[in-house]
């Protein structure tokens, strides 16, 4: 899905450069570059994602026009995280010195809270939020497995019997002593053919 | 827990697992079986024989005796395996079968046990569908509490490495599972499958007392399931349980095929197997289930003398496992009367040679392990047992080729056939009756396990019906011996060059198993696989010609097998024939009769797996990098995943190609070095989303913006 752009232009025209073209086409880039991340976090309502697009948008546009420097499609998406990650921290409860950087656990806390299918109205609003989704967002852990209970398997010695000793102490043998080996397996070859020529005469 | 030394001080019983026999009976088993086996294989050697010697005995006719004798000896094995089996089936089920050591019914409590699936490069879709209608079918018998389901990956290609990611996180999220199916990639594949289930065992293992291994496209019922830990639980004795995997799903000729014969002549050759060895069965590697502590304890594989492929590392451990923990003291049984229990296999001779290459290395190195004193004879049996299955090959080709000699010296020689009185002198037999008679009971050990089959399905209605009826039960016999015959002299052709290869020292490769059909082999893969065979049977009946057309129409079957080798590999490894004859109801089996739930579960989810993984905004291990819940997942688990050395950091420009020239122009490696690095996945997953179009790859901005227009079905089931 797609927002016309015009819905973004008065925005950008407070900063006064909605003439130039370029400029134009940058903020366009923006706008989809946006929608696409917010759609790959799984906002499908239409309305939602236009609101919060457009939000983003506008605040970019603001610190623009307060002299940040940058292109449209990274002040954009700078808003974009700064949002997401600020939302996260308050939903998550995270404080400074939690080491854990707040848009992963954050993710992955709103993709096992089942955001996308469940909570998507709640996604980037302010508090209060609903206590069932608060918990879900907060208890969401991923485990790939369970606490380990370190072992050890170390082979036992096996009595392989004299035939086997033998030939693998004569093949080690005969590695060591490449020319005795392409010896023998020439006079292979060669028995082999004289073999051929006797069982046939 | 008791140990074997324990519960052998309590009598052999307990030491067998089955309170239905003693030990002393197994014995007397045994011999008799040994017995049959030595009358049938000396009566056919010496019938041979004395046919050799009529004609006057020649060095060249010594030679071809021994090949004779061994290859008669290797059939009569599977024609007694057929036989006691068959006659084990008609008498009483419930005695020597460790499946009657609890009544059917019975309420035996259950112990923690871990289902694992150890894959490589497998077909995601259908890895999880499995896993999935495991873990529905476990919930259904209300016990699935007792079991956690591992997916030890050693997946080496990065596109399929983030698909198990995402398809694991999807599948616990469906089924609410998060701490019941877990998620395991190694680092580094050290010692292949065997080295993944011993990384398990050394994390995890001491938490379980049993796990059930399972291969890549394995699948088991609920209540089998639950029977074989209750087994377990019955029989303390007893470390490892094999059930008896029948062939499922398959859809060319040649799958369905071989799919028909594991399940119909499977029966009789596992209820023979189990009648002689009882307690001391065989692993196969998959389907079983295995007492963890001992397994720990005893079961680590020794380091075999001299260098691989010959020795080294051992490729097939399953045999090997099955010895040491019969070393350790602990019965290995067959549950032979254990239904429901499946895998797939390859739908075509080519895949199925490729899977051989591999088995036959395997087998090989465990001649090293022959005449180890340490090892339970019947252990060696099974290292025979499986040597011969390739090596057999070899010595049919040797035999075929010193009989081809043997008929050119003949013919050179211009001398007149000279045929003297043999000890079948009583009978009055000229040398053609003899040769017939020669050639009868061969057939007769040859085919009669086929012939006993038949007669099970036919005296057993339900069986019958299960398989298509009378008709179409004799039917597909008939198919599928004419259709073996002609796939076995290429089979005998590509084990023959296997053997060869492996004796001169080259290695298999590690190849994730083919069970896709497609639209069947193209004949430029099966002429490139089949040109040597095609050669080889030209020559070969053109020297026959030359010398003794008898004997060019004697060697015509394995000749003309071999020139039209690509042909018959081309049409068996049709979809459109094997669907036919589905149509037609021939070579049907019971799951093709009666669909089992966990087979559908599993295709229902397989479909619906493959279309969002195949179908979303971007596939495979771009995932990792762009999409924010995947990245977030892929760097969750590098984190919490147990590698030992510290992984470094992949150099400054390659994060740059990375993100400037696309992901697709990156070599596997360089991928994988990037997936590996969590700082440098964070950073990737920031950048592609933050960069201006300039300095961004065409190939990400387009999979970037085709989120908003993907349908949410499509987004890999997180909506």
């Amino acid at each position: 899905m797609e927002l016309p752009v015009d819905l973004v232009s008065p925005v950008v025209a407070a900063g006064g450069k909605v003439d130039e073209q370029a400029d134009y086409t940058a903020w366009d880039e923006a706008y989809r570059r946006v929608e696409a991340y917010f759609s790959a976090l799984r906002i499908r309502n239409k309305l939602l994602l236009s609101t919060l697009v457009h939000r983003v948008l506008q605040r970019a546009a603001e610190r623009q026009q307060e002299g940040e420097v940058g292109e449209p499609i990274e002040l954009a998406m700078d808003q974009a995280n700064r949002e997401v990650t600020q939302w996260f921290v308050e939903i998550l409860g995270l404080d400074e010195a939690d080491r854990t950087d707040p848009a992963l656990r954050g993710r992955l806390a709103l993709l096992l809270a089942d955001m996308p299918r469940q909570w998507q109205h709640e996604f980037l609003t302010d508090p209060p939020w609903p206590e069932p989704f608060m918990q879900a967002m907060r208890q969401s852990f991923l485990q790939a497995g369970p606490d380990f209970h370190l072992s050890q398997m170390e082979a036992r010695p096996l009595e392989l019997g004299p035939i086997p000793t033998f030939t693998g102490q004569a093949l080690r043998d005969l590695d060591a002593r490449p020319h005795l080996r392409n010896i023998l397996m020439l006079l292979v070859v060669i028995g082999a053919a004289f073999l051929i020529f006797y069982l046939t005469r | 827990m008791a140990t074997a030394q324990d519960l052998s001080e309590h009598g052999p019983e307990v030491l067998l697992g089955s309170p239905a026999m003693s030990a002393k009976r197994a014995s007397v088993r045994r011999f008799i079986f040994l017995a049959t086996f030595s009358i049938i294989s000396v009566a056919g050697i010496l019938l041979f024989a004395d046919f050799m010697w009529r004609t006057a005995m020649t060095e060249i006719k010594w030679i071809i005796l021994v090949l004779y004798a061994i290859l008669f000896t290797h059939i009569s094995l599977g024609f007694c395996n057929a036989l006691f089996g068959f006659m084990s089936l008609r008498g009483n089920r419930s005695v020597g079968r460790i499946n009657a050591s609890i009544p059917a019914d019975s309420d035996t409590p259950l112990a923690a046990t871990a289902i694992l699936f150890p894959v490589y490069n497998e077909d995601v879709s259908r890895v999880f569908a499995g896993v999935r209608a495991t873990y529905e079918a476990l919930r259904k018998t209300g016990q699935h509490e007792h079991f956690d389901l591992f997916i030890l990956s050693d997946s080496t290609n990065p596109d399929r490495w983030v698909e198990e990611e995402v398809a694991w996180l999807r599948l616990c999220k469906d089924l609410n599972a998060l701490d019941r199916i877990h998620y395991r990639r190694r680092i580094k594949n050290v010692d292949k499958k065997s080295g993944n289930v011993r990384d398990f065992l050394e994390t995890w293992g001491a938490r379980y007392r049993y796990m059930i291994v399972f291969d890549a496209d394995s699948l088991m019922t609920g209540p089998t399931l639950v029977r074989l830990v209750q087994l377990m639980q019955a029989n303390p004795g007893v470390g490892l349980i094999q059930t008896a995997p029948g062939l499922i799903g398959a859809d060319t000729f040649y799958g369905r095929l071989q799919q028909f014969a594991s399940r119909f002549y499977g029966r009789v050759f596992t209820s023979g197997l189990n009648y002689w060895q009882q307690s001391e069965g065989n692993y196969w590697g998959h389907n079983a289930i295995i007492r963890i502590e001992p397994f720990i304890e005893h079961c680590e594989l020794p380091e075999l003398p001299y260098k691989e492929p010959i020795g080294g590392k051992i490729l097939s451990h399953d045999f090997v496992e099955a010895a040491l923990m019969r070393r350790a003291g602990y019965a290995v049984w067959l549950v032979d009367d254990l239904e429901d229990s499946y895998e797939e296999g390859p739908p075509n001779l080519i895949d199925s040679a490729v899977r051989d290459r591999r088995w036959c290395q395997g087998n090989l190195q465990h001649s090293w392990l022959l005449f180890s004193g340490q090892l339970h004879a019947v252990n060696r049996v099974h290292f025979f047992n499986g040597i011969m299955g390739y090596a057999g090959s070899l010595f049919w080709f040797l035999f075929l080729v010193f009989s081809t000699l043997s008929v050119v010296r003949f013919e050179r020689s211009g001398l007149t056939l000279f045929v003297s009185e043999g000890f079948t002198r009583p009978l009055g037999l000229s040398l053609a009756e003899h040769g017939t008679l020669l050639l009868a009971f061969t057939a007769v050990i040859l085919f009669t396990p086929k012939i006993l089959a038949w007669l099970d399905a036919v005296w057993d209605k339900q069986r019958r019906v299960r398989f298509g009826g009378f008709f179409r039960v004799t039917g597909s016999v008939l198919l599928e011996t004419v259709t073996s015959a002609l796939l076995a002299p290429l089979l005998m052709a590509f084990h023959s060059r296997f053997l060869v290869e492996v004796l001169l020292g080259r290695k298999s490769g590690w190849n994730a198993q083919n069970r896709d059909a497609g639209e069947g082999t193209p004949w430029v893969d099966a002429l490139r696989a089949h040109w040597g065979q095609m050669v080889l049977g030209l020559i070969w009946s053109g020297i026959a010609w030359h010398y003794s057309t008898t004997f060019f129409w004697w060697l015509s079957p394995v000749s003309f097998a071999l020139v039209l080798s690509p042909v018959i590999s081309k049409i068996t490894s049709s979809p459109h024939i094997g669907r036919s004859l589905r149509r037609h109801r021939l070579l049907q089996t019971p799951e093709e009769h009666q669909q089992p739930t966990i087979w559908s579960t599993c295709c229902r989810e397989e479909a619906h797996l493959r279309d969002m993984l195949e179908k979303g905004p971007m596939q495979g291990a771009a995932l990792a990098l762009a999409d924010p819940y995947i990245n977030s997942l892929h760097y969750t688990l590098l984190e919490q995943n147990p590698a030992g050395a510290p992984i470094e950091a992949p150099p400054a420009e390659l994060v740059e190609r990375a993100l400037s020239e696309g992901w697709d122009e990156l070599s596997k490696d360089e991928k994988i070095s990037l997936l590996l690095h969590p700082p440098t996945l964070r950073r990737l997953h920031h950048e592609l989303w933050h960069r201006s179009a300039r300095t961004l790859a065409d190939s990400w901005r387009e999979r970037l913006y085709a989120y908003p227009a993907t349908n949410p079905q499509q987004l890999l089931g997180f909506v």
